[in-house]
């Protein structure tokens, strides 16, 4: 081996080394001094059905992420299952995907500028990824990190060219498992950022295309594969339960009053709807698939018209308040770099923000537009940037290079010392506590008193379901198995899982709403059922208040006078 | 290079702020950026093409439909005055930039591209920052209020108020009953206040000479239950919490005058079957449940009802049995029959509403004696979205016939 390969060798190891060691270093101060949540509680309660919380077995029908990340991690569940794998296999993800980012920058730019370069780079996004840890985001990251990894592999030499574009396969393919739509999210940007570097991609064509053909094959067979396991006899009412529960649950773009007025109009209850809304329709009767397909119908007509003209506006206030965010920062600091580079970097920070702009304009549009999925946006659009790097005319010296170094991570750990408890929340990117000294719950001991009643069923309302989840074991430890068989809400998206179906038919409950009357179920924290008890079921219900724990009240329903209301 | 880019800012800057500094009354809250980005874009790329004359020119006379526009924003904040001598702002400031922009020598687009870049987002983070914008879009604000479709839906217009009664009051039965006579009062199904006062007039031609008095009154619920409730409350009396009402149809009886319900529906359709009782009417005529929530019998043959009932009245006249009568028709009850994909909606409606009136009509001419009370019930809600812009939110049309 000559020296000049063997030289290579090691400036090839350094860039890795020094990416790890940034990367550990974010993952250590986050670890130590943050504090580790789920971003949204959806990871927790797929966690948990993984873990077999609902019923007797592990469970893999995650249905938001791809069953096979449930089979992936079913072999360390059994041999460590006082393990939370489930995030620590999420954990794990978002780090090979900053190792995999800031070492493309690395490479592209010199080491010092590198170094730098990358560390700011996940300074400004550690605290979103790590600290609220989210399918979505992780899904983001890797596909992000994949996509680069492939447009960055087209300008590499030949053997290594390979390889990379492997990895690339990989990640993107881990990516789209995390979460479907977020991995597709990415597909313009990634087409941006390999249209605008053409000539590469022509000079690989065969290896682009053979790679692309392959890891795009296996990923939507295997979503293709994920989608089917909801179309079984068994998952069919769970899987077709989403469509309509997610309309209800998460979209509000359209009038309500109006909707409300036309219902009653209609001979129906607008207070059905509002409790469509609000997430309480465990009731196979009133809330069936087919019931909620009609009154969508209603809905539709009152769908607030996109109104295209002053979308432009609305943009540039959202911009103003991801201003204040970090990962705002990373998008621009690179945008701008870009825009002082030879390339075509120019004409990438340009249409990556006409990209960015359109698809938060749909998302503004229809209304869905949260933290998460911007965090999502920008992160593949920094990623797609970095292939357009050029090699910078201004050299920095060492000790120039360190003292930045020093100042990013000690800012760093600085913030996360201090501030540790807070983040940013995943649906507004508001900054919020996790620790609010408004927050005098005493939660511990409304888990003594459930477990001291432990012969009732309990069915707690969509919003105490998360807040009790919230407040439970730390993440990295599982949800036990059986845990949560007497626990089961009156919404959420866990309505029709077949094992809670079960667990409710083995208590006697046929339909949970209808049920909340039965002498052992106990209502947590929706005392105004009984107007809807009564215009469906019963003559006369009446609630009781069983126990009070700040503002969380524990409620029995009763019938006044025995008999359903037959007509 | 200092000078290629502060004297398009400086430009910019005039004339985005001349035209809001000379129409600026005191008292005034509108925000306004500092420098217009479109007039600071296009100066750019004229002083880069400034030889180039067919570029340079599209620049000035994109530059002028520019500022117009923005003039035009501050004029429609102002409630949409119109440009009277201030027109001639935008020209002036336009070709003061354009003189100033001669020692210029122009940047490379590279250039022009990566400046553009950093005020845009300079403007952005500044929002954050300061209360003052930096920049001005007077395109896209002019894009904004241009296309915006609203229709004024509840001010009523005043060619309206000087033709008709116009209302807030619900005791138009009250008001307008005659106890010395039979009376009916008839509930028209989503009979709504077109926004178009040619229809309405033509709605009430139908009535011809029995009409004696036409009006539009509001409603608090666009509910036909409610409706039907509200307009037979004679008093409320009590305090708050502990109201009592009383109903027209039990006064009416209690003086010996025969009162009766009639809905070509089912009596259980919105509790009917409890409320009417509860109202005071001795007598209920009802039908059937048909579809979704329709009346399985058609208004014409409930007319041919009312008819008989109103024949036995006057046939009686030895006795002099007076009567009421509330009548809620259904004929236009959304979602209306055989229209299930609601292609047809307008002319389905307005031939359906007009053989309701008719009939009403015709009944009110053959029984010149008897007094007719006719209101809606809502605006036609449950019907598509554009179909329900044609009319008045929570506005009814009333007739006093007779």
């Amino acid at each position: 081996m000559s020296i000049n390969s063997l030289l290579l060798n090691m400036s090839k190891k350094k860039c890795f080394v020094a990416a790890i060691l940034i990367n550990l270093f974010f993952l250590a101060i986050c670890i130590a001094l943050g504090e580790l949540r789920y971003g949204a509680l959806d990871d927790y309660f797929m966690a948990a059905i993984l873990t077999g919380a609902y019923g007797h077995d592990y469970n893999v029908h995650l249905y938001f992420v791809n069953a096979l990340y449930g089979y992936a991690l079913l072999p360390l569940y059994h041999l460590f299952p006082n393990v939370g794998w489930y995030y620590i296999g999420e954990m794990l993800s978002v780090f090979l995907s900053f190792t995999t980012i800031s070492y493309v920058i690395i490479k592209k730019l010199d080491i010092k500028w590198g170094v730098v370069l990358a560390t700011f780079f996940v300074a400004c996004f550690a605290g979103d990824f790590y600290l609220s840890v989210q399918f979505t985001q992780c899904a983001a990251i890797l596909s992000a990190a994949g996509m680069l990894m492939t447009a960055y592999s087209i300008g590499e030499n030949r053997p290594r060219c390979y390889r990379l574009m492997a990895l690339g396969g990989v990640l993107l393919f881990w990516g789209s498992l995390m979460r479907w739509e977020a991995f597709l999210m990415g597909m313009p940007f990634f087409a941006l950022g390999l249209l605008l570097q053409f000539k590469n991609c022509w000079n690989k064509r065969h290896s682009l295309i053979i790679s692309f053909i392959v890891t795009m094959l296996a990923i939507f067979a295997v979503h293709q594969w994920d989608r089917n396991l909801y179309k079984t006899p068994e998952y069919k009412t769970y899987g077709e339960f989403q469509g309509p529960r997610s309309f209800f649950g998460d979209g509000n773009n359209y009038n309500k009053n109006a909707v409300y007025e036309d219902l009653e109009e209609l001979g129906k209850s607008g207070m059905d709807l509002h409790y469509a809304v609000t997430w309480t329709f465990y009731d196979p009767n009133v809330y069936s698939v087919d019931q909620l397909k009609e009154l969508i119908k209603v809905v539709n007509r009152y769908m607030n018209p996109g109104n295209l003209s002053f979308l432009p506006l609305k943009l540039i206030d959202s911009l103003q308040s991801l201003a204040k965010t970090p990962m705002f920062w990373a998008w621009l600091i690179f945008a701008i770099m870009l825009q002082c580079m030879k390339g075509r970097g120019i004409a990438y920070s340009w249409l990556s923000l006409i990209v960015l702009m359109s698809l938060m304009g749909y998302l503004l549009g229809i209304q869905r537009l949260v933290y998460r999925v911007e965090t999502g946006l920008f992160m593949y659009a920094c990623c797609m940037a970095i292939p357009f790097f050029k090699k910078l005319e201004i050299s920095i010296s060492t000790k120039l290079c360190g003292s930045i170094l020093f100042i990013i991570c000690g800012m760093n750990m600085m913030a996360y010392a201090t501030m540790g408890d807070i983040v940013r929340d995943s649906q507004t990117g508001k900054e919020k506590d996790l620790h609010p000294a408004t927050d005098t719950t005493d939660f511990a001991a409304i888990y003594k008193y459930m477990d001291s009643n432990s012969d009732k069923f309990y069915m707690p309302s969509m919003y105490i379901n998360m807040l009790l989840a919230e407040h439970q074991k730390p993440q990295y430890a599982p949800t036990p198995m059986g845990s949560f068989r007497k626990f089961v809400s009156l919404g959420y998206w866990t309505p029709y899982l077949p094992e809670i179906t079960e667990s409710l038919r083995e208590f006697g409950i046929e339909n949970p709403m209808r049920d909340v009357v039965l002498d052992d179920v106990v209502v947590i924290g929706e005392g105004s059922l009984c107007g809807y008890l009564q215009r469906h079921y019963y003559d006369s219900v009446a609630v009781d208040t069983v126990a009070v724990f700040d503002d969380i009240v524990f409620y029995k329903y009763r019938l006044v006078k025995k008999g359903v209301n037959n007509d | 290079m200092i000078k290629a880019i502060f004297y398009p800012l400086i430009g910019s800057a005039l004339i985005a702020i001349t035209p809001f500094l000379l129409t600026f009354e005191k008292g005034q809250d509108i925000i306004h950026g500092l420098a217009s980005y479109s007039a600071f874009v296009l100066l750019l790329l004229f002083n880069r093409f400034k030889k180039n004359k067919i570029v340079a020119i599209t620049c000035v006379v994109v530059l002028l439909a520019v500022s117009f526009m923005d003039l035009h924003n501050l004029l429609l904040y102002k409630n949409g005055r119109p440009m009277g001598w201030q027109g001639i702002l935008p020209v002036v400031t336009v070709m003061i930039a354009i003189a100033m922009q001669k020692p210029v020598i122009g940047l490379r687009l590279r250039a022009i591209s990566c400046f553009c870049f950093v005020f845009f987002f300079a403007h952005i983070v500044g929002l954050n920052y300061f209360s003052q914008p930096l920049m001005e879009f007077p395109l896209l604000k002019f894009m904004a209020y241009s296309g915006s479709s609203y229709v004024n839906r509840t001010t009523i217009h005043p060619n309206f108020t000087s033709k008709y009664l116009v209302t807030d009051s619900v005791t138009i039965t009250r008001d307008y009953l005659d106890t010395s006579r039979t009376n009916v009062v008839v509930l028209v199904e989503s009979w709504g206040v077109p926004l178009d006062t040619g229809e309405f007039a033509s709605q009430l031609r139908i009535f011809g000479g029995s009409l004696q008095t036409a009006g539009i009154h509001n409603r608090m619920y666009s509910r036909t239950r409610t409706a039907e409730r509200e307009d037979l409350i004679n008093t409320v009396n009590g305090p708050r919490g502990h109201r009592d009402t009383i109903f027209i149809p039990k006064l009416l009886a209690s003086i010996g005058i025969s009162t009766t319900f009639m809905y070509g529906g089912d009596s259980l359709l919105h509790y009917r079957n409890k409320y009417i009782h509860n109202i005071g009417f001795g007598n209920t005529i009802y039908g059937e449940r048909k579809g979704l929530n329709q009346a399985s019998i058609c208004d014409s043959v409930m007319a041919v009802k009312l008819d008989s009932l109103l024949n036995s009245a006057e046939t009686d006249s030895t006795q002099k049995v007076k009567r009421f009568i509330a009548w809620t028709t259904a004929d236009t009850q959304f979602p209306l029959i055989d229209d299930e994909n609601e292609t047809n909606v307008d002319s389905t409606y307005d031939a359906r509403l007009q053989g309701s009136l008719r009939l009403i009509a015709s009944l009110a001419k053959k029984h010149s004696q008897v007094r007719f009370i006719v209101q809606g019930d809502h605006n036609p809600i449950l019907s598509p979205l554009e179909f329900q812009n044609r009319f008045y939110k929570r506005w009814v049309p009333f007739v006093v016939l007779n």
